[in-house]
């Protein structure tokens, strides 16, 4: 997992014909290529012309993707914990006082923490566990070792840099630290307890030396007292050792005690250890004398207990607890370096020694920098970055390219995320909290969530609406709609471009609709169509098409007055398309022949007017150059049959309409 | 990716939940086993799968199992729906427009794939999601974003009976109110009644909830009074229908802030509903009983309760509906006749879907997690 700076990755994919036809590929989402044998041309020899080599089968896309540690079930889980805590954190800082800000900032650290340790578990589960292949087992065991690791170094950044309790004096979380993590001691305690009989062996000593050198003096003596040696403690060596453990002063930032006072404890008590040391108490208690030894500060005997110690950062520990327990955290460093000298020597620090010491140094840029080349996992230090922004331990300055490294670690960690598709809700969160270019990559990536159902688009364009993202809700819509279209879903495209209030595609479905009609004589999608409401406005031609459909219901209902009244309208606000001009003209042929006169004089000399102008239309050179050729022959006399019946009917109609409004006055 | 978009509660198994993950990469069906506590002396506390419960208070007592995984299946497509047909077989609906039969075997340890009825929704040139189902006897109707109803009876190869543009719209869900009538809502805000019976392809009724258009995702009907039916939108209301009445909802109750995705009645107890929305949260609906009992739980933080409106003062003669006895449909306003709890705390990712059977209650969400609540408090 683990890669070293300026070392390129190589990825061998076995794309057939790839030597004659050199392999394409094209972006997918965030760190996704698609890799493919594609229309490269293949270069002769100097001199000759590059020639195109056809494939001679169909080309295999390779779906090629990388640092996908995050998308492991469990790393997912991770990051749907982490996402949730860090959205939380986001909202909590913005409206958090100073002095309420810190404890919850140790919270959420804690929340973190215990999100990493569950993964950690789950990654062991599946690295243990059978069903897995070996390849995947492995890479589990590699990010099982990683995430330790991980945690590790956010555990002592959270005593650093958050949590600093006033005072600086250090040690006891340092303690804590070390015994979260390193514990050997607890495992060979319990197998030595589980046996029942206690046995003096080797492994028992060495688990008693850890605790102590862990200051976890009560465990030691808890150990100790199960030794069957104290049953018959005739010099008082174990009483004595015990004593001295029971004894010693512990400093806590939260006991009354000032710092002088301790000292002064301690001083005497370190004293006390010295003493019995030349009194040769121990002499003929061998590891009893090495306890004490510790206790008393000596350095040699670490040098002696170096397999058990542990690493350069737990002597560390260790040698502070035994000569300088009020030791404050600025001046961790120089004994960071000095236990690093003594105990690494020459040999190469590694990535994670080199992390702790910059923890040590109190050089955040220089963690987060060395954590990201080197740990090969976003995840980290994008939310280790923000966490210690927040806590105002980050300091903000711009990289080269404008961003701060807060943002461009948020970014980095995003993108990994992107390739996997059900994540795309956790990384909408994540880019909207980049200040600076966050709002960019959001319209971008919004655009290209695919979307297989209706449901996602309207998960997608609810995230649009509440971010302020206009143009690409309707883009979204009219993805949709157009995909609905192409599938004749007329109604489903409606209700799309009816939700975008898009204009332009409500008359284009409107025109639709009508040529549906004038050329089955009956419309579709009438459900839709009858209840459109007042959405109808969107568009005029969309109006027109819900207003004709009105004409109709009135008409098969009987009401011809109105019928008629809404159709005049319909034809004078000129809303229809030229060319279903003559459809509407011919719909008042029926209510032109009825037995009651429906149009009164007026109006029927406004329908001849129309009538008039369609004709004008017809013969203009717009009509005959455009649309005529496109029309049959026979579809043309029918035009013009229908415009003389309607001449007929109209002429008739007139005189009727006369004659009897004259009666009526 | 793991989206738990749908699951249900199995009715005959109690204790086993059937969970499924969606989404476009490899899809697959869980059965999990639910451990209850209901044989100890410990009465029925409060679980919850979920990683982060840890630190939220989902989890009020430390005694509880984890949930485990019996089996899993591989699905093709997303999981939209989930619908138990009998005590042996689990119908799951696919957005690639095909409903597959699983049978679960008698231990209830795994589950066998069955009879596959594929590409029964479909649009001229691809596939579609059928996005529900309802089970009625042996027939199952299922509806799909082409606006097509199908009919399938367990055992046979076609459907019985198929509406081909049923709706102009696509169909979000379909409920049985009756055993060969349906109802489907659409997302065009109409609600339809089906005979099933009858030829052709227009619905007995047409119901609106207001003038404006909005999507109905999701519809439920009263289990005692098939007449009384729920549906949840896209703007987050809740609407109530009476359908021997009127066109227009009787009771509009708007206290999601998003599309509201699921809604279910209890099926026991239809004093009590459930929704679930986009926005989070899992509410818990129960109409107030005579006596002012009130139960222990987190009054809904932000909701003033005037925010429950009722029917926008649209429908003065739904008045009568007090005579019909059912508290949903009640005169006064509905604000002082519904006590709305949310079940879960505050939450960030979607809620696809709830289901709730006896004192349990299970949702799955976007952060791919399912969330199994076991202390109902039920009127």
């Amino acid at each position: 997992m683990a890669m070293q700076r300026r070392e390129i990755p190589e990825f061998i994919i076995p794309v057939s014909g790839s030597q004659d036809n050199l392999l394409s590929a094209r972006w997918g989402q965030g760190l996704q290529l698609m890799v493919f044998s594609g229309n490269g041309k293949r270069r002769y020899m100097a001199g000759e012309a590059d020639v195109a080599v056809n494939l001679d089968k169909p080309s295999v896309v390779h779906d090629v993707r990388w640092q996908t540690d995050m998308h492991y079930p469990a790393t997912r889980k991770l990051a749907a914990q982490s996402h949730e805590i860090f959205t939380s954190l986001q909202k909590h800082t913005s409206d958090a006082t100073d002095g309420t800000k810190k404890p919850q900032l140790v919270k959420f650290s804690r929340r973190y923490r215990v999100a990493m340790m569950e993964c950690l578990e789950d990654l062991r589960k599946a690295a243990s566990d059978m069903a897995e292949d070996e390849g995947d087992q492995e890479t589990y065991k590699d990010m099982c070792q990683l995430y330790q690791q991980l945690e590790l170094i956010w555990n002592l950044c959270e005593i650093l840099y958050i949590e600093n309790l006033p005072g600086g004096v250090i040690l006891q979380q340092l303690l804590d630290w070390v015994k979260l993590h390193f514990t050997d001691a607890d495992t060979l305690a319990a197998r030595i307890i589980s046996e029942g009989e206690i046995n003096i062996s080797k492994d028992y000593w060495s688990a008693v030396y850890i605790y102590v050198l862990q200051g976890r003096l009560a465990e030691a003596r808890h150990l100790l007292s199960m030794n069957p040696e104290t049953q018959h403690d005739v010099h008082g060596a174990y009483a004595r050792i015990d004593e001295l453990m029971r004894r010693m002063p512990v400093f806590s930032v939260f006991s009354r005690q000032s710092l002088a006072e301790f000292d002064l404890k301690w001083r005497n008590w370190q004293e006390i250890c010295q003493q019995l040391l030349v009194d040769g108490v121990f002499v003929s208690y061998q590891p009893l004398e090495t306890i004490c030894r510790i206790l008393a500060g000596q350095q040699d005997v670490l040098d002696q207990l170096q397999d058990l110690a542990g690493d350069w950062y737990q002597i560390m520990v260790t040698k502070l607890l035994y000569t300088n327990p009020m030791v404050k955290a600025v001046d961790l460093q120089y004994h960071a370096k000095s236990c690093m000298d003594k105990f690494r020597g020459s040999s190469r620090l590694l990535p994670l020694d080199q992390i702790l010491l910059a923890a040590l140094e109190y050089d955040v840029t220089q963690i987060i920098k060395i954590s990201s080349s080197n740990l090969s996992n976003w995840w980290f230090v994008a939310h280790l970055a923000d966490l210690l922004h927040h806590a105002g331990q980050l300091e903000t300055h711009q990289l080269d390219f404008g961003a701060t490294m807060r943002e461009f670690l948020l970014l980095e960690y995003a993108s990994t995320l992107m390739a996997r598709e059900s994540m795309w809700q956790i990384i909408i969160e994540y880019l909207e909290h980049c200040p600076v270019f966050g709002r960019h990559h959001l319209e971008l990536f919004v655009e290209k969530i695919p979307l297989q159902s209706e449901k996602k688009a309207y998960k997608v364009l609810k995230i649009c609406d509440e971010k302020n993202m206009d143009d690409q809700a309707q883009s979204i819509c009219k993805v949709m709609g157009m995909r609905a279209l192409q599938e004749k879903r007329l109604g489903t495209a409606l209700t799309w471009c009816l939700r975008s209030q898009d204009a332009s595609f409500a008359t284009y479905l409107a025109e639709k609709f009508l040529t549906e009609y004038s050329l089955n004589g009956n419309f579709s999608n009438l459900d839709l169509i009858d209840n459109l409401g007042s959405s109808m406005l969107v568009s005029d031609r969309l109006t027109f098409l819900a207003k004709y459909r009105d004409f109709h219901r009135l008409y098969e209902e009987g009401e011809f007055a109105e019928a008629g009244e809404l159709l005049l309208s319909l034809i004078e606000a000129n809303l229809a398309p030229k060319q279903f001009m003559l459809i509407l003209l011919t719909d008042a042929l029926p209510l032109l022949e009825l037995d009651v006169v429906v149009f009164s004089s007026k109006q029927t000399s406004q329908l001849l007017m129309c009538k008039e102008n369609l004709l004008k239309w017809y013969q203009s050179e717009e009509y005959t150059r455009e649309i005529l050729p496109k029309k049959s022959k026979g579809h043309v006399e029918l035009e013009k049959e229908k415009m003389e019946l309607l001449q007929l009917g109209l002429s008739r109609n007139l005189s009727r309409a006369l004659l009897e409004e004259s009666v009526r006055t | 990716m793991n989206h738990l978009s749908r699951f249900h509660c199995s009715r005959s198994f109690t204790g086993n939940v059937i969970a499924m993950r969606s989404g476009h990469e490899v899809n697959s069906l869980l059965m999990w086993k639910v451990t209850s506590k209901t044989q100890t002396t410990v009465k029925e506390e409060e679980q919850s799968y979920r990683d982060t419960s840890r630190t939220s208070d989902v989890r009020t007592t430390r005694a509880y199992l984890e949930p485990e995984i019996v089996s899993q299946e591989i699905h093709i497509g997303d999981v939209t729906d989930l619908k138990f047909a009998n005590r042996n077989s689990l119908l799951a609906a696919s957005s690639c427009g095909t409903v597959q039969s699983f049978n679960v075997t008698e231990d209830s340890k795994k589950l066998i794939p069955g009879q596959k009825w594929e590409g029964i929704h479909h649009l001229e040139m691809s596939n579609c999601p059928c996005t529900c189902m309802s089970v009625s006897g042996t027939d199952v109707a299922t509806c799909g974003e082409d606006g097509r109803i199908n009919v399938l009876r367990l055992d046979h190869r076609k459907p019985v009976r198929i509406i081909d543009n049923a709706d102009s719209c696509s169909l979000n869900a379909i409920v049985h109110s009756k055993t060969n009538e349906v109802i489907t809502v659409n997302s065009a805000g109409q609600l339809k009644v089906w005979d099933v019976r009858q030829d052709g392809n227009s619905p007995v009724r047409i119901f609106l909830v207001t003038g404006k258009k909005v999507a109905l995702h999701c519809v439920d009907r009263h289990p005692v009074q098939p007449h009384l039916v729920a549906a949840g939108g896209e703007d987050g209301t809740l609407t109530m229908w009476d359908l021997r009445k009127e066109h227009l909802p009787v009771t509009l109750f708007d206290s999601h802030e998003s599309h509201v995705w699921e809604v279910k009645f209890h099926p026991t107890n239809p004093n009590n509903l459930f929704t679930c929305s986009d926005d989070g949260s899992v509410l818990h609906w129960q109409t107030k009983p005579g006596i002012g009992s009130s139960r222990p739980s987190t009054p809904l933080a932000g909701f003033p309760s005037s925010a429950v409106s009722s029917g926008h003062g649209l429908l003065q003669q739904a008045t009568s509906g007090a005579d019909t006895g059912s508290p949903w449909i009640s005169s006064d306003t509905s604000a002082s006749n519904v006590d709305i709890n949310h079940v879960l705390p505050s939450l960030t990712m979607p809620v696809n879907c709830v289901d709730v059977e006896g004192n349990s209650l299970v949702c799955g969400t976007d952060g791919e997690a399912l969330y199994l609540v076991n202390d109902l408090f039920l009127h």
